[in-house]
């Protein structure tokens, strides 16, 4: 299992296009994924679970993956959180 | 309606003022989306979906599994045809709200805790599907940003679709005809799909201006007003009414004064439209090349959208008064940490420049002690420096609110070095404060002074030192520098903008603060007077921030003037003596360059509006003699909006 813990750093959070898009990416993978907020954790893979996360900007969160291709999976999501979903 | 419901109506809070004529109800939402609209009203009920909940035989279970498939297969064919018409008739953007909700559709998680469910429970699939949705309604209560509370809209929306399709209804989402639709609540898709017939407008009882429906009705630039509390119970289809997307306001069987007031607006503004439209998104920069910027003043979260639409390059003044004026006390941290931060999400990348609270003369702080002179007395920055506390609050909600970097702050009533330096002190302890705790914020956040009292002007170059830039609030400067109280009947006319001492500080506050290296902006009403742009354009000045209704007027002017014709202007009126002079020579400049603008603004001048006193598409020209607030061209009904421009 590889863990990561990644800033939402786009002005509007984990709102709906960002969302669809963190979902759409892992979706491409077949490694588990759970993200957790504070001692809330849900399905990465779910969007209604992500949009529950009412993640904002500034929100730390810890990444969880754990599969086959966990490592490339890692690396993709967090890259997402790092370009601030291209809002930045 | 008769007599005794009305009656029964306002004794229950009534959501509704009266007009002028009979039977004229005046109702105040939020403006969702701007525009207006004349027309009969549809009132539009959902077919609601009614579930209940049953317990299923061995049998039933296998086949209810079938079904649910079968209904997931069919909302989303639905929503791919949603989808392929938001991307013909609107853009991507519009189709991926549609596009979000089929993934809702085909979440693994919620699907497959219904599979679950109906495994070991046994109930019929509709009632899980309710179920499931009432306990994500509870994680999205939670969220104390509103967007995301709103988005709780969305997956109703994708629930209340496979539920009608598992008890197999077809939706109908048509209206006939020119109608305006009053609804209690308007989901994205029925926004979308009434616009296929000839829609007039939206008239909401709930939901907000963030919603996915208001997004789209001003996608699809159909006025819209939500937040009408029991509208749709208080109105026929049929009845006349207008809508007021830019305001806020639904009239429900409007007098002949009213109709023809409107009628006259939508006339101006498809005339404006159709000239202006062009305009919006092109630079704001003369024939030869100088750039100057154009904002707003502003102070309402709900006017934000409208800003955007006028062309604003950001926002020049935004008040925070009026959470105090509203609340009778100073808001929280948080509180205002929440409102700027929705501003300075709204504007982004656009600036915001937040003064902060200018409290005092006319803008009352009660406290029961009458001040002799309170346009001199406790006021401004005066009063934050007397209230610490108060004053670090703001400042730390500003300097929180300014992590994404598009986030201003200016100071008012500045008059000395030392006032200055207390504040700056303060400002640094705060900034400390926020770096110490680990909290984040925009270190480089630009700090500008309001230039509005006289004293100010005479040691513009000391000033400037210690800031990056300069604001010049006309409204007090003329008061001030004149000596004359605009509220003074007795005295009001001489209340000069056009006072050559008034040009003269403004020409030199400009030139200090270029000779220092800041930009100065005005953030007055004399900056969104058209008569004065090409005056102030001359003098160089570097941002224009006003009401966000004149912005295409004065861009227009700023467009089709050179800098350098500008320039001779400027010299011009700085030799001109009298104010009157002054006048008369840029209103002939101006009738034999825009002809067409100054007509329309001596047809403007005439006050034909009784609702409210800021939708002319043109600066109800701070008249000659700046009385404006006293010539009985506001006022009416309740549904007033205090006149802003005050600066």
């Amino acid at each position: 299992m590889i863990e990561r813990t990644v800033t939402i750093k786009n002005r509007t959070g984990l709102h709906t296009r960002p969302a669809a898009t963190l979902v759409k990416t892992a979706a491409r993978f077949e490694a588990e994924f759970y993200i957790k907020k504070d001692s809330f954790e849900i399905n990465g893979k779910s969007i209604i679970g992500v949009m529950t996360l009412a993640a904002e900007q500034g929100s730390i969160l810890q990444l969880s993956f754990a599969g086959a291709d966990e490592t490339e999976m890692a690396d993709a999501v967090t890259q997402l959180f790092d370009e601030g979903f291209g809002e930045l | 309606m008769n007599e005794d419901t009305r009656t029964e109506i306002q004794q229950s809070g009534a959501n509704w003022t009266s007009g002028t004529a009979p039977g004229e109800r005046i109702y105040k939402g939020l403006p969702a989306s701007a525009g207006v609209a004349i027309g009969r009203a549809f009132v539009y009920e959902r077919e609601e979906v009614y579930v209940t909940e049953r317990i299923l035989s061995n049998e039933e279970l296998a086949l209810e599994m079938t079904l649910l498939d079968e209904a997931i297969v069919r909302a989303r064919d639905e929503l791919e045809k949603i989808v392929s018409f938001a991307r013909v008739k609107l853009d991507d953007k519009a189709a991926q709200i549609f596009e979000s909700q089929i993934m809702m559709l085909e979440d693994q998680e919620m699907l497959s805790a219904l599979r679950r469910r109906l495994q070991d429970e046994k109930k019929n699939a509709d009632f899980l599907i309710h179920d499931e949705l009432e306990k994500f309604r509870s994680m999205f209560e939670r969220a104390s940003d509103e967007l995301l509370r709103e988005r709780m809209a969305d997956l109703d929306e994708v629930g209340q679709r496979i539920m009608r399709n598992l008890q197999k209804k077809r939706l109908h989402s048509s209206v006939e005809g020119e109608h305006v639709i009053i609804a209690e609540q308007l989901t994205p898709s029925d926004t979308l799909l009434f616009s296929r017939n000839d829609v007039l407008g939206y008239a909401t009882d709930t939901g907000g201006i963030t919603s996915h429906a208001a997004i789209l009705s001003r996608s699809l630039k159909i006025p819209a007003v939500t937040g009408l509390h029991g509208l749709s119970k208080q109105i026929h289809t049929g009845d006349l009414v207008i809508l007021d997307g830019q305001h806020g306001l639904l009239i429900v069987h409007p007098c002949e004064k009213h109709l023809e007031e409107y009628r006259r607006k939508i006339a101006r503004i498809e005339r404006l439209e159709a000239e202006m439209a062009d305009l919006v998104d092109l630079p704001c920069e003369t024939p030869d090349g100088h750039k100057v910027e154009l904002s707003a003043n502003a102070e309402f979260v709900n006017e934000l959208e409208y800003i955007i639409t006028q062309g604003s390059k950001g926002i020049g003044l935004y008040r925070t008064e009026h959470l105090y004026i509203a609340k009778g006390e100073f808001p929280s941290e948080q509180e205002q940490y929440i409102e700027y931060s929705e501003i300075a999400f709204s504007m982004y990348p656009q600036p915001v420049i937040f003064r902060t609270f200018d409290i005092g003369g006319d803008k009352l702080l009660d406290r029961g002690v009458p001040e002799d002179n309170p346009f001199l007395g406790w006021r401004g920055i005066r009063m934050m420096l007397d209230k610490p506390d108060i004053f670090r609050h703001q400042l730390r909600a500003i300097l929180r609110a300014s992590t994404m970097k598009n986030i201003k702050i200016m100071f008012p009533m500045i008059s000395g070095m030392a006032e200055l330096e207390e504040v700056l002190s303060i400002l640094d302890e705060v900034k400390n404060e926020l770096t110490e705790e680990l909290v984040p914020f925009d270190e480089h956040m630009e700090v500008g002074l309001m230039i509005e009292v006289p004293s100010a002007i005479f040691i513009a170059d000391e000033l400037a030192k210690r800031a990056d830039f300069f604001s010049i609030g006309t409204n007090d400067l003329v008061q001030y520098l004149v000596a004359v109280d605009r509220n003074n009947e007795l005295i009001a006319d001489m209340y000069q903008e056009f006072h050559p001492a008034v040009l003269r500080a403004v020409k030199s506050v400009i030139d200090t603060g270029h000779a220092n290296g800041i930009w100065v902006g005005m953030c007055g009403e004399l900056a969104g007077n058209p008569l004065a742009t090409v005056m102030l354009l001359g003098f160089g000045l570097d941002e224009f921030s006003m009401v966000p209704s004149v912005i295409p007027e004065v861009k227009k002017i700023i467009r089709s003037t050179s800098y350098e014709e500008a320039h001779a202007v400027a010299e011009h009126v700085l030799r001109l003596p009298l104010s009157t002079q002054i006048r008369a020579y840029l209103e002939k400049f101006m009738r034999e360059r825009h002809p067409q603008l100054m007509s329309a603004m001596l047809d403007n001048g005439n006050g034909e509006n009784d609702l409210h006193d800021e939708d002319r598409s043109i600066q109800p020209e701070a008249p000659p003699d700046g009385k404006s607030k006293s010539n009985g061209e506001t006022q009416s009904n309740g549904e007033t909006q205090e006149p802003r421009d005050h600066e």
